[in-house]
Order: C-alpha cells, then sequence, then structure tokens
C-alpha cells in the first residue's frame, strides 16, 4: 500500500516524458477515450508557470473547462479558437481577473490560484488587454512610470526602455487619452513590459492593426521570445500568429481540442470542424 | 475701483479656502468613487476641536491643526475599513456611499448638537486688522487662506512629486488599469481616503475663522460649498479644485459687494451654467477609447 503513491507517480512521469516527445509543451485537458494519453496531468515540468486542470464556472456555464497549459521560458503559445471558446477568460483566470472555480496555477512551484493581479504582477506575470484602457489623465510617460513603480528585478534578459522598443517614445510626453488606438495597443503593451515579466499573456494585439504595424508587433513579440519571456498568445489572425509561435492550443467551448504546431492545426479534421462546422 | 479692489482680494482669500475644503472631498470621490456627503461635518469637528482646546485647555486654537491631523489620520483609517470594503463590493458604489455617509453626517451633526449646543461657537481674533494692497483685512481671514497654500502645495507635491502620488493619480484614472500596473489599490485608496479626511479636519480649524463661527448645521453648507466648488473644477482634478475654490471665492465676493441679496445664489448659479455648459467640469477632458 505504501509503495503504490510512488510507483504511480514514477509511471505517470514516463507517460509524461513519451507525451513530451510529441508535443513539447502540454497536453490535452480531454478526458476522452481515444485521446487517454493526454491526460491533463502533464506530471512535473520545469515550465515557471503550469496551469493545471483550470477550470472557470459562471454559474452551471463552464467558460473554461479543465484546461492545462505550459509557459515555458523562450517559447510561444498561440491560444487559437473561435469566439465565446474560452481564451480570454482563460487569461482572466490566470492573471487573477477572475477567481478559478477549479483546478490550479503555479508560477515557480508556488500555488497563485486566484491571487489578485496587482500580485501577480509583482511576482512577474501580466498581460496585454483586447481593448486597452490607458490612464487616460496621465501622460505616456507616467503610464509606464506607474508601471515600473511596481516592476521587479527579472531573470528576464529584457531590459530596454519599453517605449523605446514599442516605438512610442515620440510620444511620451502627450497625454495618453490622445492617443490612436492602435498607439493605445502599443502603449498597453509596454505598460505590461515595464513592470518586467516572466511570463507574457498577448489578448489579440493584432486585431485591429494594419498590415504595417502587424509585422511591426509580430518582430517585437519574437525579440521579447528571443529575450526569454514566456508568451501566451490569443490571436485570430494566423498569418499573424505564424511569424510568433511556436505552438498551438486550439479551443472550443472552453476545452482544448488540439495542441501542436500551427501548420499541423489548420489540417487538423477536428480543428476544421470547429471552424467550419462539421 | 477701490470696492472692485477689495471685492476681488477677499475673493481669493476666501476662494482659498473654499479649494481647501475641496480638495479632501475629491481626493475622496476621484480615488474611490466615494460620494462623502460627511465631509462638511468632519470639517466642522475639527474646528470643533479648535474651540475645545481654545475654552477647555486655553491654548491658542491654530495649535488643532497639527494636533487634529493624526487624529484624522486615524479616524480616517477607522472610517474606511468599517465603511469602504463593504461599499466596493455594492453594486453601484456611489449611490451607496452616498448614503452611508449621509447616515455618518447625521451622527455628527447630532453628537455636535449634543456636546456644544446648537448655538454658534466662535473663537478670539488672531489679532489686528492686516493690510494688503493698502486695504484692511481681518487677520484671522488673511491667516487661514495663507495657511490654504502651503496646505494645498503639499497635497500637489504628494500627487505630482511622489511615487504614491503617481499611483494614486493612476487609480484615480483607471482602477483597473493600475492594478494591472501592479499599484496596491486598497493601500493607495487607505492613505488617500486618510488624507482626504486630514484636509478635512484642517480646514476644520480654519472654517471657525473663515466663517466667523461654527454651528452643528454647518457642517451641511459646508458639504454643498465643497460639492459646488469641486464639480465646477472637475470631479476627480485636485488642480480644478482649487480654480474652482477661487472662481466660486470671487463670484461670491463680487456680489457681496455689488449686489449682496443675490449672494446666496450666484455659486449656485454658476454651478448650474458649468453643469450645462460643460458636464465634466472646467477641467475635464474627453477621453478617446481604443
Amino acid at each position: 500500500m505504501r509503495s503504490s503513491p510512488r510507483l504511480f507517480a514514477r509511471a505517470s512521469k514516463v507517460s509524461h516524458e513519451t507525451a513530451d516527445s510529441e508535443l513539447p509543451l502540454t497536453s490535452s485537458s480531454f478526458e476522452d477515450e481515444n485521446r487517454a494519453n493526454e491526460s491533463w496531468d502533464l506530471g512535473e515540468s520545469d515550465a515557471p508557470l503550469q496551469v493545471r486542470g483550470l477550470t472557470k464556472a459562471f454559474g452551471g456555464f463552464k467558460a473554461v473547462s479543465a484546461v492545462s497549459l505550459d509557459a515555458v521560458a523562450g517559447q510561444a503559445v498561440g491560444l487559437v479558437g473561435p469566439n465565446g471558446s474560452g481564451k480570454t477568460t482563460l487569461i482572466n483566470v490566470v492573471t487573477g481577473v477572475y477567481r478559478p472555480s477549479g483546478g490550479s496555477v503555479t508560477f515557480k512551484g508556488r500555488d497563485i490560484s486566484g491571487m489578485p493581479s496587482h500580485r501577480l504582477c509583482r511576482l512577474g506575470i501580466n498581460r496585454t488587454f483586447q481593448i486597452p484602457h490607458p490612464l487616460g489623465d496621465l501622460s505616456v510617460q507616467d503610464n509606464i512610470a506607474v508601471a515600473h513603480a511596481s516592476s521587479r528585478s527579472s531573470q528576464v534578459n529584457f531590459d530596454a526602455d519599453p517605449l523605446q522598443f514599442v516605438g512610442l517614445e515620440s510620444v511620451a510626453n502627450i497625454q495618453a487619452s490622445f492617443l490612436t488606438s492602435s498607439e493605445q495597443k502599443l502603449l498597453d503593451l509596454a505598460r505590461a513590459l515595464a513592470t518586467r515579466p516572466d511570463v507574457l499573456f498577448i489578448d489579440e494585439l493584432g486585431a485591429g492593426l494594419s498590415t504595417r504595424e502587424l509585422e511591426h508587433v509580430a518582430g517585437l513579440l519574437r525579440q521579447l521570445k528571443d529575450a526569454g519571456l514566456a508568451l501566451v498568445i490569443v490571436e485570430h489572425l494566423m498569418d499573424f500568429l505564424e511569424q510568433i509561435v511556436d505552438t498551438v492550443v486550439v479551443m472550443d467551448a472552453g476545452s482544448p481540442i488540439f495542441r501542436g504546431t500551427l501548420r499541423a492545426a489548420i489540417a487538423d479534421r477536428r480543428v476544421i470542424d470547429v471552424y467550419l462546422g462539421k | 475701483m477701490q470696492l472692485f479692489q477689495y471685492a476681488v482680494i477677499n475673493g481669493i482669500l476666501f476662494g482659498l479656502f473654499f479649494g481647501l475644503i475641496g480638495i479632501g472631498l475629491n481626493l475622496l470621490f476621484g480615488v474611490m468613487r466615494l460620494v462623502n456627503l460627511a465631509h462638511g461635518d468632519l470639517i466642522v469637528l475639527g474646528g470643533y476641536l479648535a474651540y475645545s482646546l481654545s475654552t477647555i485647555a486655553h491654548i491658542n486654537p491654530l495649535w488643532a491643526i497639527p494636533l487634529s491631523i493624526p487624529l484624522a489620520l486615524v479616524l480616517g483609517f477607522l472610517l474606511y475599513q468599517v465603511t469602504v470594503p463593504r461599499l466596493k463590493r455594492a453594486a453601484d458604489t456611489e449611490t451607496a456611499s452616498l448614503i452611508v455617509f449621509f447616515g455618518v453626517s447625521q451622527v455628527l451633526e447630532a453628537a455636535a448638537t449634543m456636546m456644544y449646543g446648537a448655538n454658534q461657537v466662535t473663537l478670539p481674533s488672531l489679532g489686528g486688522p492686516i493690510d494688503l494692497f493698502g486695504q484692511l483685512y481681518p487677520s484671522s481671514v488673511v491667516l487661514s487662506a495663507g495657511l490654504s497654500i502651503p496646505a494645498l502645495g503639499v497635497l500637489y507635491a504628494y500627487l505630482y512629486k511622489t511615487r504614491l502620488g503617481l499611483s494614486t493619480r493612476a487609480v484615480m484614472a483607471d482602477e483597473h488599469e493600475a492594478i494591472a500596473s501592479g499599484v496596491r489599490v486598497r493601500f493607495v485608496a487607505t492613505t488617500a481616503f486618510m488624507i482626504g479626511i486630514a484636509f478635512a479636519a484642517i480646514a476644520g480649524t480654519l472654517s471657525v475663522y473663515m466663517l466667523g463661527g461654527i454651528n452643528p448645521t454647518t457642517g451641511s453648507a459646508l458639504t454643498v460649498t465643497a460639492f459646488t466648488v469641486i464639480i465646477i473644477g472637475s470631479l476627480g482634478n485636485p488642480l480644478g479644485t482649487a480654480v474652482g475654490g477661487l472662481l466660486v471665492g470671487l463670484a461670491s465676493s463680487l456680489t457681496q459687494a455689488y449686489a449682496t441679496e443675490w449672494t446666496g445664489m450666484v455659486p449656485y448659479v454658476l454651478l448650474l451654467l458649468v453643469v450645462l455648459l460643460k458636464p465634466s467640469g472646467l477641467f475635464g477632458g474627453k477621453v478617446r477609447r481604443a
């Protein structure tokens, strides 16, 4: 009796390693018989941020259902899926906007499930918003200064000036409410970077940007990845995503239905069914 | 011309004081969206402290200013802990806070009546009149207005020159964005609340001089004046409050000089005009959202 947990641990580790060779980042949350090997129990991993079996229910509606995800330093995961598939809700739960209904989030071995956003920010987890709300009464510079005030010493090799990095240094002294919507999106990214995160969630940064702006932003995100940040990117624009991500997780109705490269995802039957209908 | 000059200087003196009574109220509204209907009564509480020091302890009532600050900070902390976390959970914080602080206001007013009676209390004059540009003004008025300037300056320095002040302005601009930037909103809000109450206490001592005396119902009148000042100058904007105070002071003083019977009405006509012509207040800006 005594040795059984130990045996179990060993067995799960083996299954994790096999899964690892095929899917470097994550495995599915589906407890489907066909994909029994994609159990959500990833076992141990050295990814700094580990999401395990995360569930968020609003009343009887499960917006996010048993999702597991690893954010690995120097890698980018794309989170795709039709509208309402739970991508933003997942980000909101992980970054402390909502409390999870089940499952766990650990960061560097510490359980951070349900921790409020400002504390996560100080630990090294931040996000950008689908619709940015800059501090409109403050100058662009002061928006960054607010975030700087809560920055931390990060292990990530990124110490560029956030405004220069995103290319907003020429409007640094302008009141933030006067920025165009794409400038507000860049400011939101700079704001998140000023807190010096290890893990950064990007929620539809590309939506509404012009082709040139998209190229610029894709370049920025690649640089962040190379600097060692762990990125999780929610996006509908596949061409944009292809330039950045290593793998994607496709979600439908709150659950992941596919994990792998973006190329493989586009060819996958289940993914096509979700997007185009059966 | 002499009358005009007198009215303008008198208006500026009162305007500085009005700015001071508005600033604490605006800090509470700006940071936490709290409608503090008890603001005037908290000011009067500070006034009664000065009165007690003078009559019971027989020391200079101006000592009430340094004494009332730590007391107000403690009172502010307790009042925050009791009311604000619950108010923030309410579906409509602004309306709920209006009702709660109306209750606080009534309690303070009743307590003041019990302790000090319904009659006006006054403080002895601080000395002879002071000459400003060739005309004489009561020394208590000049001194009170003069003390408003460093008080407003201290708040300005706090908001614009310190880190915590920057975080405070961030919370004023957008609470959720501030949270995303790592600002500890609860700490910032508690501090702002305590400072707001401390400013009410400072204004309290000065109010006895500026108004010639206080009684338990003075608080409600001061609350109305303070709201007029901050709405004219824009809710949530501390610089606007100083300007709003000066405008209300000048408007009252000029009407007092030229059309005395209209004095009670003019500040509110000014308020109506501002609300009709520029509903966000003189310093309220439009915000463009992405």
